[in-house]
């Protein structure tokens, strides 16, 4: 009966299963728009300014980092007497407040040392307590707001405020570079993520009209749009940032990315460390998810956040979780059925899986060659290992089965080659993502590092973020606690020369 | 509130970085339809010996 009632509904399954390519064209989709950047973008508005420009950093133990923030943002190609750093020191413990009162000394007028002596309660309360304060003063005709261990490339600051003579423009991000040096093959494949979400898609979001988010270490306001929000950041969730960028957009200004204002910042080179940030960011997209409910999918006058490109994108990483499982249970139902359809299905899926995987890290390494020379071995092996097998078989099945190897020969995935090869690989898409919990859940073990590398080029990087997103669904059913992680900072950091 | 531009201008190296922008993004152009093109010589290869 079961069986009869698959087949019954055999073309759901079908749709179910090639439902999972959605995300990957979407992000396709997202790289051709970066290439129409050249046709639609912000150039032409504008206009050499530089408005009296606060920078503001929240800090709570920052010791390690924040010397060196102060010091290149002094350096910044912008007029001395147009620009004054804010650190908003969160009740810290260790030497951040010795060192920014050193530097308040060492550059007095443009260093300000603000102290919150009842701290710990996350970025944006630090966040206000600064703005409270400069915007009690009409000094400030925008502000920056960064982390304590970003760092800004000389020409960074001017390259975004040129945005800002546009009325339009209610604030600016740019491009956050991962910068850890060495580095290791984590933070690699985070520098390549950094180009795809960052350098591609926020180049995208600039042609449609409509940013996603703001970086939460480089935002340029207009003092103007601090005030439209009330002259506060939310606290309501953890994702201020976004909350922020809506926001603006929503009270009809636009927010631009600088694709060439370049600033770097030191990401986790653990995957604990990384999974506890990405964590705290996808908790924070589903408040987002939710709390702008009535807007996805509206056209409004304003603002381009309802249209139908920025709502597709949005919910295709939201819930791409989702269309993995979905798609390896209806490969699993309608092979258990005996349906023919299902390696049809499953090859539709994989050609399309292919194609994108070869347009977008062929276009990504060219969009910032820099980064594609140091991380090209990660944005190769960004699906992993298992789903580049699978890519491989797709585009070339003739050089697999006809290969040397007995093992390709036999793990040849076409009909009649039906064995558990084949049942692995309809299984591996939602499976994976419980392989890619085991990388963050074996790291702390002994041996663990090697292991949880050796898992995540399994699985893939990709594989690894959305296993996350999956995390941040069953912490927001069981409505667990939000607290605000601080990713910690070592100063490993330097601007490649 | 309008931000005006101020006296520390330099109008020249503003266009040149601007031009130079504008140009990195016609380049993308470029190589967009590259990869588009090799993704199509693949497919045709696949279509031709599968």
């Amino acid at each position: 009966m079961l069986h009869d009632l698959i087949l019954g509904g055999e073309w759901i399954l079908v749709i179910a299963v090639v439902a999972a390519a959605v995300p990957e064209l979407a992000a396709a989709w997202q790289f051709i728009l970066a290439a129409c950047h050249y046709f639609r973008n912000h150039y032409g508005s504008c206009r050499p300014v530089f408005p009296r420009t606060a920078v503001l950093i929240p800090a709570w133990n920052e010791g390690a980092v924040i010397g060196e923030s102060i010091d290149r943002l002094t350096k910044a190609e912008y007029p001395g007497e147009s620009l004054r750093i804010y650190v908003v020191d969160d009740a810290s413990t260790d030497e951040t407040p010795r060192i920014v009162k050193a530097k308040e000394m060492q550059y007095p007028g443009q260093v300000v040392h603000l102290r919150r002596e009842d701290g710990g309660q996350g970025k944006a309360h630090t966040l206000n307590h600064g703005l409270a304060v400069l915007l009690d003063d009409d000094w400030m005709e925008a502000l920056l707001i960064t982390d304590a261990d970003v760092i800004f490339e000389p020409a960074a600051l001017r390259t975004m405020a040129r945005h800002l003579a546009d009325p339009q423009v209610g604030a600016v991000t740019c491009y956050i570079k991962e910068g850890s040096r060495p580095g290791n093959y984590l933070t690699r494949f985070i520098g390549y993520e950094y180009v795809i979400s960052q350098s591609a898609a926020r180049r995208g979001q600039n042609v449609l009209g409509g940013l996603a988010c703001l970086a939460g270490g480089a935002q340029l306001h207009s003092r103007a749009n601090l005030l439209a929000l009330g002259g506060r950041i939310d606290t309501s969730t953890l994702a201020e940032d976004t909350i922020t960028t809506f926001e603006t957009q929503l009270r009809g200004r636009r927010v631009v990315f600088e694709p060439h204002a370049v600033c770097w910042a030191e990401e986790p080179g653990a995957i604990a460390a990384l999974w506890k940030q990405r964590l705290r960011w996808a908790r924070g997209n589903v408040a987002v998810t939710s709390r702008y409910r009535r807007l996805w999918f509206r056209r409004a006058r304003g603002h381009h956040l309802g249209g139908i490109t920025f709502g597709v994108n949005w919910f295709c990483l939201f819930l791409q979780p989702i269309f993995m499982i979905t798609s390896s249970a209806a490969l699993l139902a309608l092979y258990f059925a005996g349906s023919p359809r299902v390696w049809p299905a499953f090859r539709v899926l994989w050609i399309i899986n292919a194609a994108t995987y070869i347009f977008i890290t062929g276009f990504a390494l060219l969009i910032d060659p820099s980064t594609g020379r140091r991380c090209w071995r990660q944005a190769v092996m960004f699906p992993g290992v298992v789903n580049l097998a699978i890519i491989a078989d797709t585009c070339f099945p003739r050089l697999l089965s006809r290969g040397a190897s007995r093992f390709f020969a036999a793990s040849h995935l076409a009909p009649p080659h039906t064995s558990w090869v084949t049942l692995f690989v309809y299984a591996w898409l939602g499976g994976s993502l419980a392989v890619a919990y085991l990388a963050k859940a074996v790291e702390p073990k002994r041996g663990g590092r090697l292991i949880s590398a050796i898992i995540l080029y399994i699985v893939g990087y990709g594989t690894l973020l959305c296993a996350c997103t999956f995390a941040s669904y069953v912490k927001e059913l069981r409505r667990a606690e939000m607290t605000w992680d601080k990713t910690e900072k070592t100063g490993k950091m330097t601007i490649p020369t | 509130m309008t931000i005006e531009p101020r006296e520390r201008n330099e109008p020249d190296v503003f266009a040149d970085e601007i031009r130079a922008a504008v140009r990195y993004e016609r380049g993308l152009v470029v190589k967009a339809l590259g990869v588009l093109a090799v993704l199509a010589v693949i497919v045709v290869l696949r279509t031709l010996f599968a």
